[in-house]
């Protein structure tokens, strides 16, 4: 059977983006907002530090990056400053935050479930199990430690992530209530773990448990090299799986009937997501609600569409961790604030109330 | 008149655990067909559905798509040909009735591809053809459950299938959309050749708009074949296990099947053209 194509013309406006040219100039425009967005924070958050340095521009933080270091106005020390420090601090924690939130963006769509986020569905935690028992392997000379950190961090999520969802699952969906509570089981083992292997192997104590804390405070250029290539194929396997997601909101049955192979689907974007979760807690810690509250509030702004949703979410994310890492090293102070402080400080509120409109059965 | 069947039902049985939803059924659709599934609440009517869509597989026997073991078939090109309006589905409520037709479109494109100009027009065709344009841009959590019904029959019709498969397609209707279905759906399926399977609850529907119709008693197919001939007094006082007057519909020749009232005189149909009423034939309890 052949159904004649209705052309856009004969329902003028009935169609929410008339033609697919409309579509992509929104999701265009969207897109754009949110770059400027996430550029101002990042040329904000330089300007934040313990080193007194005059306020800059970002069209001077790019002369800067552009000259060379015999500019007259700006020491050699303050453009180490901003260029290996300041910078590579930023652009970490804008990929940690865009991975966790388009992780997040992932796995609540693909269990259908409100509050699933790397850090409620354990997986954070897993990593991190993942990630200690790399630093206290002896390894083999010759092995980058920051390998076998990313590496066992993606084990000890896919760990996670595949008890949680074995376990939790009533049928074939993942309920929010189990799915928590088996989160914050296998939470509750992997950090139980952490502690043991730390109290064992005291050397290490100090080193695993700034790690743990998370933060950029020691962040550089060495740990962006280190994620780009997982953290980008596992982002693109997300942007490329956004469709099949929109379709998984049908529920199995009927995705299936709408041609997706539900298990082979679910399986791969879990993948992905969970590769996109475990990059960031290797090189950032445990940083919570990121993955939570970011796909929520970019849901209200965009909707549903999962092709909008998540690359929003992922600008969004970077947008927010970089203020919120700004806000940690600016805050007063004899040390830093670890940057999972903030971010629970305005996440869990937010988790709160997204847990009561959830019990009185209110959509966004 | 006798086209090659497109979908086979070839002894097939299927049980939920110990319990036979289904057993021995054997039919063949031919294209352009019409045929509705009759029968009591749970005599397997909606797993004959989820067997022809290829959601369930047979323990014994086999679902023939256009010659090919359905189980074998892709998923993807079961749903370029196969397409099913569940029976009350759950829709995402934050979804807009465009999102939900457009999703009919998915098994057209390839996985990483997003719906181009043509599936746009077809979404669009298949909002018009179900009178559900108005609902292009409203919220699924909104809408009424007949509103939700004609959007996956639009979604269904947006897959542009050679099988559509109707689990009790105008439960939720009103009377003008029930019709205004029935005729479309029919209309499909005598200028293009589509075959369908529908599920009905309302006798008279079943019989005015169907080629053929398949009673099932139990997980068993009890009878197959035109509306006269199998929903009769007898059939309907057997299978339903309730006595029914059918009469004969003087503009289609096309049985009437008529609910008796609520006093014992008044359910033969008296003063009616009609064939009596037959008391069950078996009287089980329950």
């Amino acid at each position: 059977m052949k159904l004649a194509p209705l052309p856009p013309d004969r329902l003028a406006g009935l169609e929410p983006a008339a033609s697919r040219a409309a579509e992509r100039r929104g999701l265009a425009v969207l897109l754009i907002i949110a770059a400027i967005l996430l550029v101002l924070v990042a040329s904000v958050a330089m300007n934040v530090g313990k080193a007194p340095l005059p306020f800059r521009l970002p069209w001077d933080l790019l002369g800067t990056a552009g000259s060379g270091s015999s500019s007259p106005d700006l020491p050699a020390s303050a453009r180490t400053i901003l260029l290996d420090i300041r910078l590579p601090r930023v652009i970490l924690a804008g990929l940690v935050g865009a991975a966790l939130a388009i992780a997040g963006a992932t796995y609540q769509g693909l269990f259908r479930n409100d509050l699933a986020d790397p850090y409620l569905l354990g997986v954070a935690s897993g990593a991190a199990l993942g990630a200690v028992v790399a630093f206290v392997l002896p390894l083999a000379a010759g092995t980058s430690r920051s390998v076998a950190v990313q590496a066992f961090a993606l084990l000890g999520a896919l760990l996670a992530v595949g008890v949680v969802v074995v376990v939790g699952r009533v049928g074939p969906a993942v309920p929010a209530a189990t799915m928590v509570l088996a989160g914050v089981a296998v939470g509750a083992f992997a950090n139980a773990a952490c502690a043991y292997l730390m109290y064992v192997h005291g050397d290490q104590l100090l080193v695993i448990y700034a790690w743990l804390l998370g933060g950029f405070n020691v962040a550089g250029w060495d740990d962006v090299r280190v994620m780009l290539a997982p953290l980008g194929l596992s982002v693109l396997a997300m942007l490329l799986g956004s469709r099949t997601l929109d379709v998984l909101q049908f529920g199995d049955e009927q995705a299936a009937t709408l041609g997706v192979r539900v298990a082979r689907a679910r399986l791969l974007l879990t993948c992905a997501a969970t590769l996109a979760a475990a990059v960031a807690v290797s090189v950032a810690g445990l940083i919570g609600f990121v993955g939570l509250v970011v796909p929520h509030v970019a849901r209200m702004l965009i909707g549903p569409g999962h092709r909008r949703l998540l690359p929003f979410s992922a600008l969004l994310g970077g947008a927010f961790l970089i203020a919120a890492d700004a806000v940690a090293r600016g805050l007063p102070g004899p040390t830093e604030v670890p940057v999972g402080v903030v971010t629970a400080a305005v996440g869990g509120p937010f988790f709160l109330a997204l847990l009561h409109r959830a019990r009185r059965g209110s959509p966004w | 008149m006798t086209a090659p069947p497109v979908l086979m039902f070839d002894a097939v049985t299927y049980a939920y655990r110990a319990q036979p939803a289904v057993s021995e059924v054997s039919f063949a659709l031919p294209a352009g067909q019409l045929l509705g599934l009759v029968g009591p609440n749970g005599s397997g009517k909606s797993t004959i559905v989820r067997l022809a869509a290829g959601l369930l597989r047979p323990q014994s026997g086999a679902v023939a798509l256009l010659g090919h073991d359905l189980s074998a078939v892709d998923r993807g090109a079961a749903a370029r040909r196969i397409a099913v309006a569940p029976q009350g589905p759950a829709l995402p409520d934050a979804f807009t009735g465009w999102e939900v037709v457009l999703a009919g479109r998915a098994p057209h494109l390839p996985w990483w591809r997003s719906a181009g100009a043509r599936d746009r027009g077809v979404a669009r065709q298949a909002l018009a053809l179900v009178d559900a344009l108005p609902l292009a841009h409203r919220r699924v959590g909104e809408l009424s459950g007949g509103e939700r019904q004609r959007l996956v029959l639009a979604r269904a019709l947006a897959q542009e299938p050679e099988i559509l498969l109707l689990d009790e397609p105008t439960t939720h209707l009103d009377p003008a959309h029930q019709i205004a279905l029935l005729r479309l759906v029919h209309g499909f399926a005598r200028t293009t050749g589509l075959a369908v399977i529908a599920v009905f609850h309302d006798l008279n529907l079943a019989a005015e708009y169907c080629d053929r119709v398949a009673m099932l008693k139990a997980g068993q197919l009890c009878w197959v074949g035109s509306p006269e001939r199998v929903l009769t007094a007898a059939t309907i006082a057997e299978v339903f296990g309730v006595a029914m007057p059918v009469a004969r519909r003087p503009d289609s020749g096309r049985p009437a099947i008529l609910p008796p009232g609520p006093g014992r005189d008044r359910q033969t149909g008296r003063g009616l053209d009609v064939e009596p009423a037959r008391q069950p034939a078996n009287t089980r309890g329950g």
